[in-house]
């Protein structure tokens, strides 16, 4: 398994360029126009419907016209959102019967609002969807092959792209609009839960869950644990639904690299449904706080498939909202995103009108940042995460707690694997939720091996022989024997365990089970216990915001940098100017974030003479972003660069304030 | 290129092009929308204003919070039930067509939605002077400085029995490079391939956009036509009559 924060992604902006979208005898000068605008690798969907009806070959014919230009594309072959054809490509007789279209939980069907046609989502979990999905990806993957094995040469310059589709969205509107991630989702369509039902009897036969007794099976198929096995079955299938289009399309293309993405189009968003409706009524301009606020929400969330990291897209269409929005709001989600989910290998697609329908300077300056995410010259750190059962449903005040402390340190994930492949994270939870077996308890041992801590509820869903492993694990362990008591909100006790010899650190690991006292919810007056918890978790595993902001509205992400010290990018989001002040965690000096890349840069910053600070002064214009690199020790003043040429002449001076 | 009849995209860069600047805050003049489930906020909305805040409170809560301005309460069951209504139309136009016409909010006045003047036109007292069926070719040219580099841009409509049936960059390559920037024969070769009377008309890039911003513009439309800017092709005394109906009686 590859480690996730090693992982660079060549490609952070990915410019759309749909083939189909192009007359047959321009596809040429199509590219080559893109070349000269210095353009060597792009992105495209493949619609469902138009491989069943591409009689002309345009899809050979761009592949081939590529090809031949070196330049390479990437083919995104799953359903997704604002794709511009209609349905999204998904065939009409899929959407056109009631009993095939997914369900949220209040019962009501899933409308996109988007461009060229609204339509409900269909369940994906359907036979006919299935079988018929499962037909279009071997026909994929036959088209491929076949000219893949005409012309070798086309393997280098393509690569299929899977990614989550519709599940994330299966969502309530009036649920979302508040916190888009916060409610419940889940397809609660009649197909799904006959889905759900033949899932979890299946599941609970295997024999961990039959110990002691066959008999103890029914325990788990409870009422009670309705909404835990919901999760998991909602998570469950989401996993299947991505591993077996996997293996579609493994059949013949072997030879064509896979690559799985989670793309996320925040103008299809649930959470945004209702914005977009009124905005369309209206006929003003997309709530851009909206957007700035779904950027932020999705970023908290990463999703693995099998044993691949699926790093996130933000997906700007230019069909919905977005297109409305102004060209400063437009650079700055952009901007926004691009920092966001480059930083952890993923990046920004982008339809090439409204790429290009932006300033040179401001793509020039995206572009730079997308050039130091993909040399691994900046990094955005895990620092926390949180496992919870379903990747996309809400997971309470814990989660919250952890949010509001660490920022964009803290992450939702759905799978341990992807918490053992992560080197950065120190502190890992596990929900309340989460149904722990014997292989999670094995999982979470090699965590605390790494002499990391992993914090573990006393839940009721624990089987007997995950009991009996995290039992023997703890006996056996001669530093775990005698575990501290501590009541910080929560009781809980902390176990020391012995690295393992090839740890990074000698430190030892912790296990830490916590108490889930009875009528201590997630929700309501609890908010404070948990809220406790978690500080004194952060504080255990000595995390520390390296850099704060005193005005809510102005939001720092810091960054790691290869070369030494940290990146500090302030958003603000309003459309006012902002003045602010920043606060690091210990005394630093900060320059321009472009030249500090420049070799000798840190001697420069150490021997600059300028006094060290733990605060400083700033301002920043509306819509702005201001990067900052900030060295552990030295200081400089500096006129810092924001995101448009205009705004620097607003005076943005960063100072040492007392 | 695959036949595509609803171009969206080109939809939007024609009869609506965006707003390159954030402009003036619309605060004091715009109506604020907000979506209630009973008496709860389900969602906000104001052009230029973060109303997240206010979801989740009481309606008569944020009520008292909006001053000078008038707002636009909409159930939201009837808000879900105007949308899954339009889901069974063709295209995203005649989708928020139909939303616009049929929603009735529970307070406030009717939203009144900014159309595009030609579409708003060709659906008023016109169509029932025009052909059942007619396409509409606008070719927007390039500013004058430019010419040399930019290109027009093309873009067909067809309208059948009052309804936008098609909408799309045309193809022409198939009359020849020469022939494309003709736009008699652009206009005829579009009237051959979809069987209606095609109106062409040439219009430049500047004038368009500030028509498509303006409160009245057939008056402007009227004098560019008057001064050769603006091109019919082929020239219909009746068509410049609607327009100089529209310009200079008001209807």
């Amino acid at each position: 398994m590859r480690a996730l924060q090693g992982q660079t992604n060549p490609h952070p902006i990915q410019v759309l360029v749909n083939y189909w979208e192009i007359r047959p005898s321009r596809i040429g000068a199509k590219l080559d126009d893109l070349m000269r605008l210095g353009v060597t690798h792009i992105a495209s969907f493949i619609p469902w419907q138009a491989v069943e009806s591409d009689i002309t070959h345009t899809l050979s014919r761009f592949l081939q016209a590529v090809s031949e230009r070196r330049m390479t594309v990437s083919l995104i072959i799953t359903p997704e959102m604002g794709v511009h054809f209609k349905n999204s490509g998904i065939p009409k007789d899929l959407l056109s019967k009631s009993e095939h279209l997914a369900k949220h939980h209040r019962d009501n069907t899933i409308s996109v609002t988007l461009p060229p046609n609204a339509f409900a989502l269909p369940s994906l979990l359907t036979q006919e969807f299935t079988k018929r999905f499962s037909g279009y990806l071997s026909k994929v993957d036959g088209v491929i092959a076949d000219l893949v094995r005409a012309q070798p040469r086309l393997a280098d310059a393509l690569d299929i792209v899977l990614t989550g589709s519709f599940w994330k969205y299966y969502r309530a509107p009036e649920a979302s609009t508040g916190e888009s991630f916060g409610s419940v989702c889940g397809d609660f369509s009649i197909s799904a839960a006959i889905a759900f039902r033949q899932r979890v009897d299946q599941a609970y036969q295997a024999r961990e869950f039959a110990d002691p007794t066959p008999a103890a099976a029914n325990r788990w198929k409870t009422r009670a644990l309705e909404e835990t096995n919901r999760r998991w079955f909602e998570q469950q299938s989401e996993d299947v639904f991505r591993l077996r289009s996997t293996q579609s399309v493994r059949r013949k293309s072997t030879s064509v690299s896979l690559r799985q993405m989670e793309l996320f189009t925040p103008e299809a968003d649930p959470g945004f449904a209702y914005s977009s409706f009124l905005q369309l009524v209206s006929g003003g301009r997309a709530d851009f706080a909206r957007f700035s606020d779904l950027i932020d929400e999705a970023s908290t969330r990463a999703s693995h498939v099998g044993e691949q990291a699926s790093p996130s897209y933000i997906h700007w269409s230019g069909l919905g909202g977005f297109q409305t929005l102004s060209d400063p709001e437009k650079q700055f989600l952009m901007l926004k995103a691009l920092v966001l989910f480059s930083g952890r290998g993923g990046g920004i697609l982008v339809s090439e009108s409204e790429w290009f329908g932006l300033s040179p300077s401001f793509r020039s300056r995206a572009e730079s940042i997308g050039r130091l995410m993909a040399n691994g010259d900046l990094r955005l750190r895990d620092e926390v995460l949180y496992v919870a059962p379903h990747l996309w449903s809400g997971a309470g005040t814990l989660w919250e707690s952890f949010v509001e402390r660490v920022g964009n340190g803290a992450r939702l994930v759905a799978s341990l694997d992807y918490a053992l492949a992560c080197d950065s994270a120190k502190l890992l939870i596990v929900d309340p939720g989460v149904i722990i077996t014997r292989e999670a308890i094995q999982k979470l041992l090699e965590w605390t091996a790494s002499g990391r801590i992993a914090v573990v509820p006393s839940s009721p869903l624990f089987t007997e022989l995950a009991k009996a492993e995290l039992r023997s694990a703890l006996k056996a362990d001669p530093l775990s024997k005698t575990p501290m008591a501590l009541e910080m909100g929560v009781a809980y006790l902390v176990h020391a365990m012995t690295p393992s010899p090839t740890a990074p650190t000698r430190e030892p690991g912790k296990f830490i089970l916590y108490d889930l006292p009875e009528g201590l919810s997630m929700h309501g007056e609890s908010s404070s216990a948990w809220r406790v918890f978690a500080g004194s978790l952060i504080m255990l595993a000595g995390i520390e915001a390296p850099c704060q902001s005193n005005d809510a509205r102005l939001q720092a992400v810091t960054l790691s940098k290869k070369n030494g010290g940290n990146a500090v990018f302030v958003f603000n989001s309003t459309t006012n100017a902002l003045v602010g002040e920043l606060t690091f965690s210990s005394e630093v000096t900060v320059s321009d974030l472009a030249s500090s890349f420049a070799p000798g840069a840190a001697e420069a910053s150490q021997n600059s003479g300028s006094a060290a600070a733990k605060r400083f002064s700033l301002e920043v214009p509306p819509c702005g972003i201001l990067p900052v690199a900030a060295w552990p020790a030295g200081s400089r003043t500096l006129t810092l660069q924001t995101h448009e040429k205009s705004k620097s002449e607003a005076a943005h001076v960063t100072r040492p304030t007392a | 290129m695959m036949e595509q009849n609803h171009d969206w995209r080109g939809f939007q860069e024609t009869f609506y092009p965006h707003r390159r600047s954030m402009g003036p805050s619309l605060e004091g003049k715009s109506h604020v929308y907000v979506i209630v489930e009973g008496e709860n906020v389900v969602a906000a909305f104001c052009e230029g204003e973060d109303l997240s805040s206010w979801v989740g409170a009481n309606l008569s809560e944020v009520s008292s919070q909006v001053q000078k301005r008038e707002m636009i309460v909409l159930d939201r069951k009837d808000v879900d039930q105007v949308t899954s209504s339009a889901l069974t139309l063709p295209h995203f136009y005649d989708q928020v067509e139909l939303v616009r016409t049929t929603l009735k909010p529970i307070q406030g006045p009717k939203p009144h939605f900014p159309e595009h003047f030609l579409l708003h036109a060709l659906a008023s007292w016109w169509s029932k002077l025009l052909p059942s069926a007619f396409g509409v070719l606008i070719r927007v040219q390039p500013a004058a400085d430019v010419r040399t580099k930019a290109k027009s841009k093309d873009f067909f409509i067809l309208i059948r029995r009052g309804k936008l049936e098609c909408f799309r960059v045309p193809d022409l390559h198939s009359l020849g490079r020469e022939r494309e920037d003709d736009l008699q024969a652009a206009g005829k070769y579009l009237s051959e391939k979809y069987l209606v009377p095609v109106q062409a008309a040439s219009v430049p890039v500047a004038e368009w956009e500030e028509w498509v911003r303006g409160t009245s513009p057939w008056r402007e439309v009227a004098k560019s036509l008057r001064a050769g800017r603006t091109r019919l092709m082929p020239f219909r005394w009746g068509t410049a009559m609607m327009i100089g109906a529209r310009a200079y009686l008001g209807f």
